[in-house]
């Protein structure tokens, strides 16, 4: 009997317990098919390592948090699929890619900046200007594109943009200020 | 085939915005007001390129306003503040435009650009949606006329103080080392300019802006001293969490024999790769106005500060350092820092040129070396 797809997966980077990974290594002395196969996913982890566009983050950490989230997918899937059942594998690929997928979304989602209060208000300066936010209303003061704007914050609640007007010459400082 | 069905598109969504944007009535829009009796006065206004657009559930209003103005004084005009409110649409803030540095004799005319966006729901009210109202007029003998409601007597006594400093500068500068002396204080300016290491900060009150809130740590200010500062700073601190700070909180000790009345901080932070920047200024609580002579007080506020980079790029802060910015005495004269204290701090290669040596700077840009003599020779 072969072994699954995921612990081949799993064999590929030595992230199977060792008494599975025992059998897999048995298995694979004798079996040209499942060779063929890991060959396949030790390629793959390799493209992914050389790959550069892979975001800088906590691999490590990532990693064993979805080894541990497959491991769950997989004995999800062992509970609720009959055995004798002729695709249990596509169920548990599911359920652990479906496992993962939670990770990654919850990962963003706590790491999500978090709205500010109802009636925060927030001072920012854009490429177009400077703002006031409050309640999703915005008063805003625009500057020219293109000109070298120097921004200024107040600790105080207050933002500024001061620039030389290129018509006049004249040096404009705007500002927008939270009422005490 | 494809080619005709994305023009359609095209077509189809430009008559669509056409549609939603229409031209503001500056009637109904904006009420420009100026006392009976002030020096400066309105001479016309143009909005015409105004629009207002409908964005989902939201309104969007671009104003677009070029005012002409009159110094209808006998005095020489050197600053002008406008308050600009949409007390309807913003109650919770104002915003000003000022013109500093300005030299505008008895009976000229000079023009002023107030561009503002504005985004509200789309039920309203009737009634002008912004006011533009005379906030102040500084003149060339330190006087002052306006209601002074967003403090504009303060901050253009400050730039023109600042604006003094620096002509006196450069003048002595083109005195000892001639044109070309001159000419190099230029550059170096320009260059320092584009030199400036920049940060973007976001201001918020009244609540954090992240979720970091669990690895927050309390981080000393350092100081720089100044020796003729009427305020020394003493110590300080600030809660950092990652790219936040909030709640800076400084103790200062006025070290003058007379009361000053306000004084304001800069706020200096440092990356984790050691780089600097010029982060925010932290004004005096305007509680209790006075610091009487010898008084020590904290200035304090309840913000956060949150530091990125490109706008998106969380920037992680060290440390912090803290100055003294500028102080107001009791009388209404201000002090800021010389150039010699802030050449030996660097703090002229982190902070901001004045406003007039920004205005220098562009004139030697514009018009070269003989346009800024002939602008250092009209003060």
């Amino acid at each position: 009997m072969h072994p699954r797809e995921s612990d081949l997966a799993l064999y590929s980077g030595g992230d199977l317990g060792w008494p599975a990974a025992w059998k897999v290594k048995l298995h694979l002395r004798r079996c040209a098919a499942c060779r063929a196969m890991l060959a396949q996913f030790c390629a793959l982890r390799g493209e992914l390592a050389a790959s550069h566009e892979i975001p800088e983050a906590d691999w490590s950490r990532l990693a064993a948090e979805m080894q541990a989230n497959i491991r769950l997918g997989l004995a999800a899937g062992a509970c609720v699929t009959p055995r004798p059942d002729a695709t249990p594998a596509a169920w548990q690929n599911l359920l652990a890619y479906a496992g993962a997928l939670a990770l990654v979304v919850a990962a963003v989602w706590l790491q999500r900046p978090a709205p500010p209060a109802p009636n925060a208000q927030v001072f920012a300066a854009t490429a177009q200007g400077i703002e006031f936010h409050q309640g999703g209303r915005v008063l805003g003061l625009l500057h020219p594109r293109n000109r070298d704007v120097t921004v200024s914050v107040g600790a105080q609640g207050s933002v500024g943009a001061r620039y030389v007007d290129a018509d006049t010459g004249q040096v404009v400082i705007q500002n927008v200020v939270s009422v005490q | 085939m494809s080619s005709l069905f994305s023009r359609l598109a095209l077509i189809s969504l430009a008559s669509v915005a056409s549609a939603q944007e229409t031209a503001l009535d500056p009637q109904s829009s904006v009420k420009i007001d100026f006392p009976a009796d002030s020096p400066v006065t309105l001479v016309s206004a143009d909005v015409g390129e105004s629009r207002a657009s409908a964005r989902g559930g939201a309104m969007v209003l671009d104003l677009r306003m070029g005012l002409a103005l009159r110094n209808s004084s006998r005095n020489r005009v050197r600053g002008v503040a406008l308050l600009v409110t949409a007390q309807e649409v913003t109650p919770g803030g104002k915003a000003s435009v000022a013109v500093p540095s300005l030299d505008v004799g008895p009976g000229e005319i000079f023009p002023l650009r107030v561009d503002l966006r504005l985004l509200r729901p789309l039920q309203a009210g009737s009634g002008p949606l912004v006011h533009v109202n005379l906030d102040g007029v500084l003149f060339q003998d330190f006087s002052f006329y306006g209601p002074n409601r967003l403090d504009s007597r303060r901050s253009m006594t400050v730039w023109e103080t600042e604006a003094q400093r620096d002509r006196q500068h450069f003048k002595s500068i083109l005195q000892a080392y001639g044109p070309e002396g001159l000419r190099q204080a230029m550059v170096d300016s320009l260059d320092r300019q584009a030199r400036r290491p920049r940060i973007d900060v976001q201001v918020a009150r009244g609540g954090r802006s992240t979720s970091a809130a669990g690895s927050e740590r309390r981080v000393q200010f350092a100081f720089f001293q100044f020796p003729g500062s009427p305020v020394e700073p003493l110590q300080g601190t600030a809660l950092v969490a990652g790219n936040e700070a909030r709640a800076p909180r400084i103790q200062v000790r006025n070290r003058s024999s007379r009361p000053v009345r306000h004084f304001e901080i800069g706020w200096i932070v440092k990356d984790q790769a050691g780089n600097q920047y010029w982060a925010a200024s932290v004004p005096a609580s305007s509680e209790e106005p006075f610091l009487a002579p010898k008084e020590i007080r904290l200035a304090l506020q309840d913000s956060t500060l949150r530091f990125s980079r490109n706008a998106r790029d969380p920037v992680a802060i060290d440390s912090m350092i803290g100055f003294i910015s500028h102080v107001e005495l009791e009388d209404g004269k201000i002090w800021v820092p010389d150039r010699a204290s802030l050449e030996s701090t660097q703090l002229l290669h982190l902070m901001a040129p004045s406003p007039e040596e920004q205005r220098l700077s562009d004139v030697y840009r514009k018009g070269g070396l003989a346009a800024v003599v002939k602008e250092l020779g009209k003060f």
